[in-house]
C-alpha cells in the first residue's frame, strides 16, 4: 500500500514536470518579454486590474476591453525595458 | 435598437499628433458606463446622466523628465451660443506616472451630464476633449514657464436618448369619414402612414394635425409620431360606417310585437338625418325616434328555413358631411312553432 502510494507520488511529479509549459512570450519592439511580465508591468502603469488587460497578438496591440482601450504594443516598449531594469519603480 | 450599457468607452482621439509644442500629450481619453450606439453616447430625458472620464497622458521617459514637475488638466466640454460648457475637469500630476515611465495610469473621474444638455429641439451636442499642462523648468522649447494652451482632441456625439423620451399621445377620433382634427402631445416628426389614396395629413400647427379623406376611400390609416426610431402610432379607420352598436334581440318569433332595438352612438358621435330599415318587406317597422327603431313579426311571416328561421338584415344610414353612412346588424326571424325538416 505505501509503496503504491510513494509510486502514485513519483508518477504524478514527473507528470507535473514534463507539462510544464514554456513561459509565452510577446516580442515587443523587437524585444522579447514574458507575457505575465508584461501584462503585471502595464497593469501597475494604468492602475487596471491585470484581468482587465489582453494582448492581441493579430493586431500586436494591448487591450483593455471594458474601456474600449486598444494602443500599440510597441508603444509601452520603453517602459517596459525600464521596468525589465528594476528603473520604473524607484 | 440594440443599445449596450455600461463599461463601454468611446475613445477621444488626439488630433494633435503632429510637431513638438506639447511634450505630455493625451494618448487616449474615453467615456464608461454610458449607454449609447454607435459613436453617439446617449444623455436621459430631462434628467441629469451619470457616466465616467477616463484618460491616460504620455510624457517623455528621457532626462530631464523623470525629476521635473507635471502638473495639467483634461477637460470635456461642448459649445452653446458660441460659449464653451465645461462638462468635468480633471487634473493630472506626476503622481499619476510611475517613476520613470512614459504612460500614466488610467485617471478616471465620475462625472454628471446636467439635466437638459440636450432636449427634443436641440437633440445632440457636440463633446471635445481638451487639455494642456503647466511648463515649470521645462526643456527646449518649452522654456517659457507657464500654462501651455489648450490641445485638443476629436469629438463625439452626446444625444439624447430615444428610449427615454415621453411618448407621443393622440387625442381626436379614432375613426373619420371626412376630415378629423388630431392634437398630439409631445409630437416627434408627424406623418400619415398607409394613407395613399385614402387620407391626406395637414399640419395646422400649435401640436394640431387634421386628416382628410379622398373621396370615399375606405382603409386604417396611421398617425406616426417618430424619433430617432422610437415610433408612435394612432391608427385611424377611414370608413363610412356609423360608430357604434345597434342593441337588441337577436332572434324575434313569428307573432311578437313591438321589438326595439337602439343604436347607440360611441361617445363623442352623433348623426343627422337617420333612418332605419330592414331587408324584408313582410316586417312591419316603426322608426320611432332617431336611434330608436320597432319591428313586429306578422304570424304569417313567410320562413324559407321552417326549422331554424330566417336571417334578415337591421340597417341605420345616415345621410350628414360624409355623405351616406351605415350600420347594420343580423337579426333572426324564428319560427313560432318550429317544424323538423
Amino acid at each position: 500500500m505505501f509503496i503504491a502510494l510513494l509510486g502514485l507520488g513519483f508518477s504524478a511529479c514527473k507528470k507535473e514536470e514534463a507539462v510544464k509549459p514554456k513561459e509565452e512570450t510577446i516580442v515587443i519592439d523587437g524585444e522579447e518579454f514574458g507575457k505575465d511580465f508584461v501584462y503585471t508591468t502595464t497593469s501597475k502603469i494604468l492602475n487596471i486590474p491585470k484581468d482587465s488587460i489582453h494582448y492581441n497578438s493579430k493586431t500586436h496591440t494591448l487591450n483593455i476591453d471594458y474601456l474600449n482601450f486598444s494602443m500599440n504594443m510597441d508603444k509601452f516598449a520603453t517602459d517596459l525595458r525600464t521596468a525589465k531594469a528594476g528603473k520604473l519603480w524607484k | 435598437m440594440e443599445i449596450r450599457r455600461f463599461f463601454i468607452a468611446i475613445l477621444f482621439i488626439s488630433l494633435c499628433n503632429l510637431g513638438f509644442g506639447q511634450r505630455i500629450r493625451l494618448e487616449s481619453a474615453g467615456l464608461t458606463n454610458v449607454s449609447f450606439k454607435g459613436n453617439v453616447i446617449f444623455l436621459k430625458y430631462n434628467a441629469p446622466t451619470a457616466m465616467r472620464f477616463y484618460f491616460m497622458m504620455s510624457k517623455p521617459a528621457i532626462a530631464p523628465w523623470s525629476g521635473l514637475p507635471v502638473k495639467g488638466e483634461a477637460k470635456l466640454f461642448y459649445y452653446k451660443d458660441n460659449q464653451e460648457v465645461v462638462l468635468v475637469t480633471a487634473p493630472f500630476t506626476n503622481a499619476d506616472w510611475p517613476s520613470g515611465g512614459t504612460f500614466s495610469q488610467m485617471i478616471q473621474k465620475d462625472f454628471t451630464v446636467p439635466a437638459n444638455t440636450v432636449t427634443v429641439s436641440n437633440p445632440v451636442v457636440d463633446v471635445q476633449a481638451r487639455w494642456r499642462y503647466y511648463k515649470e523648468g521645462y526643456p527646449d522649447p518649452e522654456t517659457t514657464n507657464g500654462w501651455t494652451e489648450w490641445y485638443y482632441a476629436s469629438t463625439r456625439p452626446f444625444a439624447l436618448n430615444p428610449d427615454e423620451i415621453p411618448a407621443s399621445s393622440f387625442s381626436g377620433s379614432n375613426s373619420t369619414c371626412g376630415e378629423s382634427v388630431y392634437t398630439i402631445t409631445n409630437p416627434y416628426k408627424v406623418t400619415l402612414e398607409n394613407a395613399a389614396g385614402i387620407a391626406t395629413l395637414t399640419s395646422l400647427g400649435n401640436n394640431q394635425w387634421k386628416v382628410i379623406r379622398i373621396g370615399n376611400a375606405v382603409g386604417t390609416v396611421i398617425l406616426r409620431s417618430t424619433y430617432e426610431g422610437k415610433v408612435f402610432n394612432y391608427p385611424i379607420e377611414v370608413s363610412s360606417e356609423m360608430k357604434g352598436t345597434i342593441d337588441g334581440p337577436v332572434g324575434i318569433k313569428q307573432g311578437w310585437n313591438d321589438n326595439y332595438f337602439y343604436f347607440k352612438p360611441e361617445p363623442g358621435m352623433d348623426y343627422t338625418n337617420v333612418n332605419w330599415s330592414v331587408d324584408s318587406p313582410h316586417l312591419i317597422t316603426t322608426q320611432v325616434d332617431k336611434y330608436t327603431f320597432k319591428i313586429s313579426v306578422p304570424t304569417n311571416y313567410p320562413l324559407m328555413d321552417k326549422g331554424r328561421g330566417d336571417d334578415v338584415e337591421i340597417y341605420i344610414r345616415s345621410n350628414g358631411e360624409c355623405g351616406v353612412m351605415e350600420k347594420s346588424r343580423i337579426l333572426r326571424i324564428l319560427p313560432a312553432r318550429p317544424i323538423k325538416n
